[in-house]
């Protein structure tokens, strides 16, 4: 089971409107961007951290830890932006011939910047799937007329991510029960058979499912409800 | 009514899978289909089903003979449906409730009444108070309930259940007994299985596949005392038979009759 999914089913703001939950999400990535103003930026940081450890009780510590995959990802492409070659009024910077590579303030402060802005637009997306279930989020997808096409889409995927993990899962155990993950060389060659186990397990899968949705009368189309 | 005449089933690459079926449901409440792994109980279920087509022979419901194109198959599946092995095959839905809506939307049924049978439906596998879990939560006892609900809420008159046990503790295997008591009085019910002791508890006729074929069938009575024919199929005699020819005492019918004897001796 995915964490982010049980603390989506298991915090102290899952019962409230799922429409008012989405609204302060999307308002948390759209109006800093409209406003444009640093310190609104980290104000909605500050908010959305508050809403999530504050309010719904989501331990901080798995909080920052699932925050740092997608952050590692941020500093990295920050870095891009804050090296800049041959600017102006250097902090620091090193020389390769006639070229200077360097941090400048000004690319400092552009990558402080944009740091914040996407900081503050990820907390606001992690503040929605932390605090709602993914029903729930459909359901008022569905509400505001979301083409069935995507929403079916949704659903199956979210369906299929958590047999997929277990499949992949169980592979991966019966593996180690074999030792299939002593050295690297052993555990390359078990991870290239996990992948293509797993890859023809989806077929199977895939015919089963078939099978299946014939005997419920399938017709192309999954149904939702209201 | 189903009936299977003389059904032959043979794989693409030619292995023959089953020879000369004949099955007739009108034998019993709760039919038993008892077979080692690979003797073919999958396959006449699929066969049954109109899922795979038999080579030779016919399957007749209502003495009308099965046709396959797609607006009679789908008909077919309205009275005869039923419940695989393993529940993950056929849950697709993370939701409990769209999951068993799932085939009454299919077939337009309006919101209301959907509502109103799903809810029935899970009342009869005992699972109300799981509906509003997502699926990846549940254990795989719950999962099995909840791919049952999904096939009751169609309220078919014939449900075939493939190893509906298999994998369960012994307190949900006494549960499952229940319900498919309990279902078993609207609708005929045939069962797959090699749980020996779940078989003499609840089916009422009983057929024995070997390799293929079925080689006995009859009153549960009757069946488990062919010791020959049991061996052949590589399959054991429930306890409750064994004890009975072990000690020459009564034979009795189900586990409900042995132990409530039990207690007026003691008494």
């Amino acid at each position: 089971m995915l964490l982010i999914d049980r603390y989506a089913y298991t915090n102290r703001l899952k019962d409230c409107s799922p429409q008012v939950k989405i609204l302060l999400s999307c308002g948390g990535i759209a109006i800093p961007r409209l406003i444009n103003n640093y310190y609104f930026d980290l104000f909605t940081i500050v908010f959305m951290a508050v809403l999530v450890l504050g309010i719904a009780k989501i331990p901080v510590r798995s909080y920052f830890k699932m925050l740092i995959l997608p952050l590692s990802f941020l500093l990295l492409s920050i870095m891009t932006i804050v090296v800049s070659v041959n600017g102006y009024n250097y902090l620091y910077y090193f020389q390769v011939r006639n070229i200077c590579i360097g941090i400048t303030t000004e690319s400092l402060y552009k990558g402080a910047r944009l740091f914040i802005t996407v900081l503050s637009s990820l907390t606001s997306v992690y503040f929605l799937i932390l605090t709602t279930p993914i029903m729930d989020i459909i359901r008022a997808l569905k509400k505001l007329k979301v083409p069935n096409l995507l929403i079916e889409l949704m659903v199956l995927i979210y369906r299929s991510i958590f047999i997929f993990i277990e499949e992949a899962n169980n592979i991966y155990l019966a593996q180690t029960m074999k030792f299939g993950y002593e050295n690297k060389r052993i555990a390359l060659r078990s991870t290239a058979l996990l992948i293509r186990n797993l890859f023809t397990r989806v077929f199977i899968k895939h015919n089963e499912m078939n099978i299946s949705l014939e005997c419920k009368l399938y017709d192309g189309e999954f149904k939702l409800g209201d | 009514m189903l009936k299977v005449n003389n059904l032959y089933y043979k794989y693409e690459d030619g292995t023959e899978a089953l020879n000369n079926i004949n099955l007739d449901t009108s034998k019993g409440k709760v039919i038993g289909i008892i077979g080692a792994n690979g003797s073919g109980k999958s396959t006449l279920f699929l066969n049954i089903m109109g899922i795979l087509k038999p080579n030779k022979g016919s399957i007749t419901y209502n003495d009308i003979p099965l046709k396959y194109n797609k607006a009679y198959l789908r008909e077919y599946k309205k009275q005869v449906n039923m419940v695989f092995q393993n529940p993950d095959q056929q849950l697709f839905y993370s939701n409990i409730f769209d999951d068993i809506a799932f085939s009454l939307r299919n077939m337009g049924v309006s919101e209301d009444i959907i509502r109103e049978k799903v809810v029935n439906a899970l009342m009869q596998v005992d699972a109300l108070d799981l509906v509003d879990k997502p699926i990846h939560f549940l254990s795989y006892g719950q999962k099995k309930r909840i791919a049952i609900a999904g096939v009751l809420v169609m309220e078919s008159s014939i449900l075939l259940l493939d190893e509906p046990t298999s994998g369960l503790d012994p307190y949900m295997t006494k549960q499952m007994k229940e319900i498919i008591n309990k279902i078993s009085s609207s609708k005929t019910i045939i069962i797959s299985s090699h749980d020996m002791d779940l078989i003499y508890d609840i089916c009422d006729y009983i057929y024995i596949l070997s390799k293929g074929s079925i080689i006995d069938e009859g009153e549960k009575q009757k069946v488990f005392s062919e010791d020959k024919l049991l061996n052949e199929a590589s399959l054991t005699k429930p306890w409750l038979v064994r004890i009975h020819e072990k000690f020459n005492t009564i034979l009795f019918k189900n586990e409900e009759e042995f132990l409530s004897y039990e207690e007026r001796k003691i008494l």
